[in-house]
């Protein structure tokens, strides 16, 4: 870390880890963005810049991840909880890197989404990235009201049940559709690619409410 | 300088080297173990205080000799230290944190038992009641402070950071203060009995300041407790993680939590303080430092409830409290057979024969104070050795309250004091205050033969040597004047029998 005063290491070390926070909240907002604006207007420019801006968006988290990473090992902080705290960390780096996988495979595949589909993977991506912001939310409870955290888990849980319900039901209207098996099976892996990061999303949540429960005073 | 009392001061070394091996864990012990604090960083930050409390806050120190004046012979004190400090090495090198004043205390004991002298129940009944009432009093105060500081943290909503560098220093203010107590309570125990053999003189240096031979002996004393402040790991990590897994803030709530029942507990000066206040005088009671911060941990797990029950290592605090127990008896053994080895094989005195006598005047004083001397006439005029013949002659005929038993074993105590032009050059009128000196003065030539005597002779001439009431608004300042009555015997004492 940069030379500083012992009292400015605390305030620094802070700001590191809201700042990576807000990369990954930035990411998820971008990504939303970005699907809804291909799922409206198709291929242009708009998803080629954004697709640029999300992966540089995860080079830099990574980067301060790291950094993070390193200040708290060599200062020796939170001896009981660093673990749980890179943990937690680790994990909400893995929401970037769902959100560059995402882009990017819209990007190369380009697909051409038929209507039912294009409003189901809206509806579907609407409770994913609720269900991400609210792991974001709760990463940051983690930090100061660790007895808050459960309130975003639970929202997390619902909103992970809503993109399963919405997908399950989308890809039985898919597959009873006259679309070819090929262009089925194509939309129905966008169909969980979506509602993944919802999964995923749920998974975090509950390695966060364990966090949480274990940050006890 | 006498080579023998620079070869007796090495047990009061000793002792001083367990007790810093052994109570660094009170105060640094949950840092530690919490690893917030790193075990050289809070070894270092302890002794530092440890010598700073022992030279410069052990002042106080300099009139009492701690437990270990209750021994009259230098050799016998030499021997008492040692079984104390090898008592407490082994506690230590089993990871058990224990009371090192108990352990002198059980050390004193065994001189008593080898000596002739009568131990005083209530000093065993005292340490007994530590081993319950402390730990309670340390749960107590842990509980109702690890609750407050859990309930302001929810409310403060500080970040996980900023808590853990806050708590830090914390954790390093409170082990300093603690440190510095640590040297300032317990220099006198370890220090104390070699003041008046001291092979220091006072040193100037330069103009600004004189490091007395008093400071030079308790610096040294301060030093060896700061160097077994390095070997106290074990201890460290059996209370800071072994009984139950701590928190960081409970960390803190522990050492607060211990600081807190040492100071309100056996402080005479804030009892006075609380009582001018107009609030309820509070019991003051025996605090050891060890089982008040072992209390404090059970005290913290016990707010998680049942959950918290399952997370201590009752077999550890079976351990400890075993300890505890066996600490002043292994003592006392120690103490009893060594003090035969240096009576015997060194031809060492290793304690000074005191002599009982139901003379006239006693029996007149004792009449005065109204206990009734008729039913022991048969010893009237009869020197008696050791306090345990007199007390069983005494009672071979007549049966005494405990209280009276006591009054009359004290009155009858043939304790010469002399107040020579010599001692009266060297009193120490500071300590005593003018108008107690100018008292002690006016005896100028006279002697006595006990104790009670020479306090008669001082109240008379001076209201200022009169105790006050038997109250907790005045147990200050009576703990003091004993203080002072203390030092006056061993000053004027003279040794001719």
């Amino acid at each position: 870390m940069d030379r500083v005063l012992p009292f400015q290491r605390t305030a620094l070390l802070i700001s590191k880890i809201d700042e990576f926070i807000d990369m990954v909240s930035e990411a998820v907002l971008l990504l939303e963005r970005t699907v809804v604006h291909y799922l409206d207007e198709g291929a242009d420019d708009y998803l080629d810049e954004k697709i640029e801006r999300i992966r540089g968006i995860e080079g830099r988290g990574d980067e301060l991840r790291r950094n993070i990473a390193n200040v708290i090992y060599a200062e020796m902080l939170m001896p009981d909880t660093r673990g749980d705290v890179l943990g937690l960390l680790d994990e909400v780096d893995t929401i970037l890197d769902d959100c560059v996988h995402i882009v990017i495979k819209l990007g190369i595949e380009r697909p051409d989404f038929p209507a039912g589909v294009n409003q189901s993977l809206k509806a579907i991506l609407s409770e994913a990235i609720k269900a991400a912001q609210a792991v974001l939310l709760g990463a940051r409870a983690y930090f100061k009201e660790p007895y808050a955290v459960r309130n975003y888990v639970h929202k997390i849980n619902f909103h992970n049940r809503e993109a399963t319900a919405i997908g399950l039901r989308s890809g039985r209207e898919l597959f009873d559709s006259e679309l070819p098996l090929e262009r089925k099976q194509q939309l129905i892996g966008w169909i969980a690619v979506t509602r993944g990061l919802a999964s995923h999303a749920d998974d975090i949540g509950d390695k966060l409410a364990i966090f949480a429960v274990r940050r006890s005073f | 300088m006498d080579i023998t009392v620079l070869f007796f001061l090495s047990s009061g070394l000793f002792l001083g080297w367990s007790l810093g091996a052994n109570d660094a864990a009170n105060i640094f012990g949950t840092a530690v173990g919490t690893r917030m604090i790193q075990f050289a960083t809070a070894a270092v930050i302890c002794a530092v205080f440890v010598v700073l409390g022992a030279v410069f806050g052990g002042a106080g120190a300099a009139h009492g000799l701690g437990k270990l004046g209750a021994v009259n012979a230098l050799a016998g004190s030499f021997v008492v230290a040692l079984a104390a400090a090898v008592t407490v090495y082994g506690m230590t090198k089993a990871g058990l944190p224990v009371s090192t004043t108990q352990a002198v205390v059980g050390g004193i004991i065994g001189w008593n038992l080898f000596g002739g002298f009568l131990t005083d129940t209530e000093t065993l009944a005292k340490i007994v009641a530590t081993w319950v009432i402390c730990p309670v009093l340390g749960a107590i105060f842990a509980a109702v402070l690890y609750k407050a500081a859990v309930a302001f943290l929810h409310w403060a909503k500080i970040h996980m950071v900023r808590l853990d560098a806050w708590t830090r220093a914390a954790l390093v203010i409170t082990g300093a203060f603690g440190a510095y107590s640590l040297g300032a309570n317990n220099i006198g125990n370890v220090m104390g009995v070699f003041i008046s053999s001291s092979p220091f003189e006072d040193v100037n240096v330069g103009d600004l300041f004189t490091l007395t031979s008093v400071q030079q002996l308790f610096l040294l004393g301060g030093l060896a407790i700061a160097v077994g402040v390095f070997y106290s790991k074990p201890v460290m990590m059996t209370v800071g993680n072994s009984i139950l897994p701590v928190s960081p803030i409970g960390a803190w709530v522990v050492v607060m939590s211990h600081s807190l029942v040492l100071f309100i507990f056996s402080s005479n000066e804030l009892l006075s303080f609380v009582v001018n206040l107009g609030l309820p005088a509070y019991p003051l009671i025996p605090v050891s430092s060890s089982q008040a911060v072992i209390g404090a941990v059970i005290g913290i797990g016990l707010t998680h409830g049942m959950a918290g029950i399952r997370q201590i290592k009752w077999g550890v605090l079976a351990d400890i409290s075993a300890g505890w127990v066996l600490t002043p008896v292994i003592a006392a053994v120690i103490s009893f057979f060594s003090l035969f080895v240096m009576q015997n094989v060194f031809q060492q005195q290793v304690f000074q024969k005191v002599h009982y006598e139901l003379s006239g005047p006693v029996v007149q004083h004792l009449a005065d104070t109204g206990i009734a001397t008729t039913a022991f006439e048969n010893l009237l005029g009869n020197q008696i050795v050791s306090a345990a013949a007199f007390r069983d002659a005494l009672l071979k005929d007549t049966e005494l309250s405990e209280s009276d038993e006591v009054r009359v074993i004290e009155s009858a105590e043939i304790y010469r004091t002399a107040a020579t032009t010599e001692n009266l050059a060297s009193l120490d009128r500071s300590f005593l205050g003018p108008e107690r000196s100018k008292a002690v003065e006016a005896l100028a030539g006279r002697s006595f033969n006990h104790k009670w005597q020479l306090r008669k002779a001082l109240t008379y001439l001076s209201p200022a040597w009169q105790p006050k009431e038997a109250a907790a608004l005045n147990k200050d300042y009576n703990t003091k004047l004993n203080e002072m009555y203390e030092y006056l015997f061993r000053h004027l004492h003279s040794d001719n029998q």
